[in-house]
């Protein structure tokens, strides 16, 4: 371990000497102070809040991503070049320890500069609260919708499954399905327009969700309900009018608010805890009483949510810290490991690479899960799958096996919004990011660096 | 022959082909190379550039690794871990990081050999008062030039107290004093047991420190031998008189050898060599001046390195040299010319 220590400071006096560490320690507070004095929000405190938030945290992390991932690749490769690694291997020290060494001292710097900058970050918004004049309905919208950690719920998943099967066998047996398209492709296009019907609210009707609490709300703060929908109204920005009613499922009178709403943007109501009547298993039901015969479509994935309180700003701050923290940590392994087994360029080159699809693992996600076919052709063509479209899925289901587990929850979305970071999340993402895929890195890294001759003439 | 357990360094058939890109052989650097290197021997590869000692001696420090042949570094792979605690090197260059300083340096390879911080502290005393740059130990290494950096890259390697020492080119970048003090050093260090291996390609270092040399050409050993066997011309032979011999005792020799050999003996003086002179010109200017930005003076080898008795003995010989080098060289210039004069009239 003192090895791998000695090795992890020798990496945090590189960088404080060679300045890399003033520099940064400028821009960021470049992003942390001068950032918000450019920003433009919705006039709203909470807005103008979500904004700094938003914007600040985000430059803090494109700053030391970049950093992480140029010093990563930097911190052996030219070691190599400048030949001072070979001082290092002649000493009774292992490969894995220096692939460690270097690492640690990356993740130890990325912690200091995180902190630093979470603490910059809210220092300057207390300051800010403190020293400027806000209405007490501003300042309370704030602290309910932003300087709050509220748990985010989604309604109980439908089981569409088998009314998905039911359907597919009677158009089948009807032949109104096209016969060159593969039977999951069919089956999935049928389930998903099952839950669209489900999220569709046609005039004068009504449709009830239900949501599970894991504990009934109490006390003053208010449970908000978050949505966003779509319409049938030809044009943009049409106000719906509707009426929720809030309650345990087996309650027959329920909360009720009437909203007439613009079909563009996210809106919110406010449910008083007494709603749930110390329920868990609640019931949101939406009328459609707009008076113009439009239909209205709440989003599937997540036009509906309701936020519970759940903790504190600061709480959430430390943990989206910490999950920050966690990817700059994976971000160095694989920069550590390229530059370990590559010279400066190829080493950036192919980390950036490989960075660029983790980032992507929504989209390839998506691809792998889409099972039409890539290059035989669309529901016209008469060619069906290739050996192309098969070696196409299997790559994609791999890469998306791969990159999955490391997406995580928006870091930026889930702070501005006042969403909880749970400490599963946490725990979760150190399991993964640092144990799994950093360990992963280690040691695919240090089996290929046992073989590598770094006295080369050509180093 | 040795038994193999006592061979410290045992190559056999050694053979190091660089490839390219394409894994296409490109250069042979070492070729079917065989030698051994047994317990307190200083071992020299001697050879020209490019003759592919460098590429032999990284084989042994297993940054590079053989093409094919047998390799044996104190009775394991040169990639062991574990042997690395008992080796010490010095490289051509000094690849030390520039933004530590000389304590630093020697603190982080010393922290690599798992020594405890009290003996680590004790040893860079005693390294950086050995090299004369105590005066230098919070100055980063960046800042030295290329003679006090190789002299970090020396301290660097002895900070283990290794049992085998590993020097590529060791006098390269160094001034003649520096050049002294490093062959002492090995010296001293094969007296106190340990083995030492170097490359050069000067002769005279090589000559004066090495018990054994294998000489290298285009990958290949060319000759293998102690330095007596490679040298000696057994059929000639030298006489050295005894300083002060009188003119007329002089003359009778030469006759005689002129009577019994047929042939004229040469005749001169001998000469000190230009490196000690040089040496003794420095260290009295040292001991004039008060201060200086370069390298200090050396305390001769440090303590942990050296057994006591021969700490005075290395003290007495290298350091203790209190002569006014001036008059010395003075008064040697009037034997000298005296001499000369003597030396006409007996020819």
């Amino acid at each position: 371990m003192k090895r791998i220590l000695a090795i992890a400071s020798i990496a945090g006096r590189s960088a404080v000497r060679s300045r890399v560490v003033g520099v940064l320690f400028v821009l960021l507070l470049l992003a942390i102070v001068g950032l918000p004095l450019t920003v433009r929000s919705d006039g709203t405190l909470a807005g103008e809040v979500q904004v700094r938030l938003t914007y600040t945290l985000g430059a803090v992390m494109i700053i030391l991503s970049i950093a992480t991932w140029w010093a990563g690749c930097a911190a052996v490769a030219t070691e190599v070049q400048a030949k001072q690694i070979q001082l290092v291997i002649t000493k009774p020290v292992g490969r894995h320890e220096i692939w460690l060494g270097k690492w640690l001292g990356l993740v130890a710097l990325n912690a200091a500069l995180l902190a630093l900058s979470g603490a910059g970050i809210y220092g300057m918004l207390r300051w800010k609260l403190g020293t400027e004049q806000f209405s007490d309905k501003q300042r309370r919208e704030l602290r309910e919708q932003v300087l709050v950690a509220r748990r985010t719920l989604a309604p109980v998943p439908l089981d569409v499954r088998s009314d998905a099967q039911q359907i597919f066998e009677q158009q089948r047996k009807q032949g109104a399905l096209p016969t060159n398209q593969p039977v999951e492709q069919v089956l999935q296009a049928i389930e998903e327009s099952i839950i669209r019907a489900a999220h569709t609210v046609p005039p004068g009707y009504k449709r009830t969700w239900e949501f599970e609490l894991p504990e009934s709300p109490a006390g003053e703060r208010p449970v908000v309900l978050r949505y966003k929908f779509g319409s049938s109204a030809i044009s943009k920005g049409t106000l719906v009018q509707g009426m929720w009613l809030v309650g345990p499922v087996e309650a027959a009178d329920r909360f009720q608010l009437q909203q007439i709403n613009a079909t563009e943007g996210t809106h919110v109501v406010e449910i008083p805890a007494a709603a749930f009547k110390g329920a868990r298993r609640i019931a949101v039901e939406y009328a459609n009483i707009n008076p113009l015969p439009i239909a209205v479509l709440f989003e599937p994935r997540d036009g509906l949510e309701l936020l519970t309180y759940a903790g504190s700003f600061e709480g959430n701050l430390v943990r989206s810290l910490l999950l920050a923290l966690f990817q700059l940590a994976f971000l160095g392994a694989v920069a550590v490991s390229a530059g370990t087994l590559l010279s400066l360029p190829v080493a950036a080159l192919v980390s950036g690479y490989i960075l660029l699809l983790v980032k992507a693992g929504d989209y390839v996600a998506s691809l792998a899960r889409d099972k039409g076919t890539y290059f035989g052709a669309g529901p016209q063509s008469t060619v069906g799958e290739t050996a192309l479209d098969w070696l196409l899925r299997g790559l994609l289901w791999v890469e998306s096996a791969i990159v999955q587990p490391l997406q995580g929850p928006n870091l930026l979305e889930y702070l501005s919004a006042g969403r909880l970071l749970e400490w599963s999340a946490v725990a979760g993402a150190f399991l993964i990011k640092i144990i799994i895929y950093s360990g992963l890195c280690a040691a695919v890294t240090t089996f290929f660096f046992n073989r590598r001759e770094v006295a080369l003439p050509s180093e | 022959m040795s038994e193999a357990n006592d061979i410290i360094i045992q190559a056999e058939h050694l053979t190091k082909v660089f490839r390219d890109f394409w894994r296409r052989p490109k250069v042979k650097a070492v070729r079917d190379v065989s030698f051994e290197v047994r317990p307190g021997e200083v071992f020299g590869l001697l050879g020209p550039n490019g003759s592919g000692k460098s590429t032999t001696l990284k084989m042994i420090l297993g940054l590079l690794h053989p093409t094919s042949g047998y390799l044996r570094v104190l009775g394991q792979s040169p990639r062991e871990v574990k042997i690395k605690s008992r080796m010490g090197y010095v490289p051509e260059e000094s690849y030390l990081y520039p933004y530590l300083t000389s304590e630093e340096t020697l603190n982080f390879y010393g922290t690599l050999f798992d020594l405890n911080p009290a003996e680590r502290k004790a040893r860079i005393d005693q390294l950086l008062e050995m090299i004369g740059l105590q005066h230098a130990r919070r100055r980063t290494v960046g800042e030295f030039s290329k003679g006090m950096a190789r002299r970090i890259g020396l301290a660097q390697a002895l900070i283990n107290d290794p049992d085998l020492i590993i020097l590529d080119e060791p006098t390269s970048g160094l001034d003649p004093l520096g050049c002294r003090q490093v062959k002492d050093l090995i010296v001293a260090l094969a007296k106190r047991g340990k083995t030492v291996a170097l490359s050069s390609h000067l002769l005279a270092d090589v000559e004066d420190i090495c018990d054994r040399v294998a000489i290298l050409y285009n990958g290949q050993i060319q000759a293998q031998g102690t330095i007596n066997e490679l040298l000696e011309e057994r059929e000639r032979y030298r006489l050295t008189l005894p300083s002060e011999v009188p003119a007329d005792v002089l003359k009778r020799v030469l006759a005689a050898v002129r009577t019994e050999l047929g042939a004229e003996p040469d005749v001169d003086h001998p000469r000190r060599d230009l490196e000690q002179f040089f040496i003794d010109v420095v260290e009295k200017a040292r001991r004039e001046a008060k201060e200086s930005s370069g390298v200090g003076p050396s305390q001769g080898v440090a303590e942990y390195l050296t057994p006591k008795e021969t700490v005075l003995e290395q003290l007495a010989t290298t350091s203790e040299q209190p002569v006014a080098v001036e008059n010395r060289s003075h008064e040697d210039e009037e034997k000298k010319r005296a001499a000369d004069e003597k030396l006409k009239k007996l020819l």
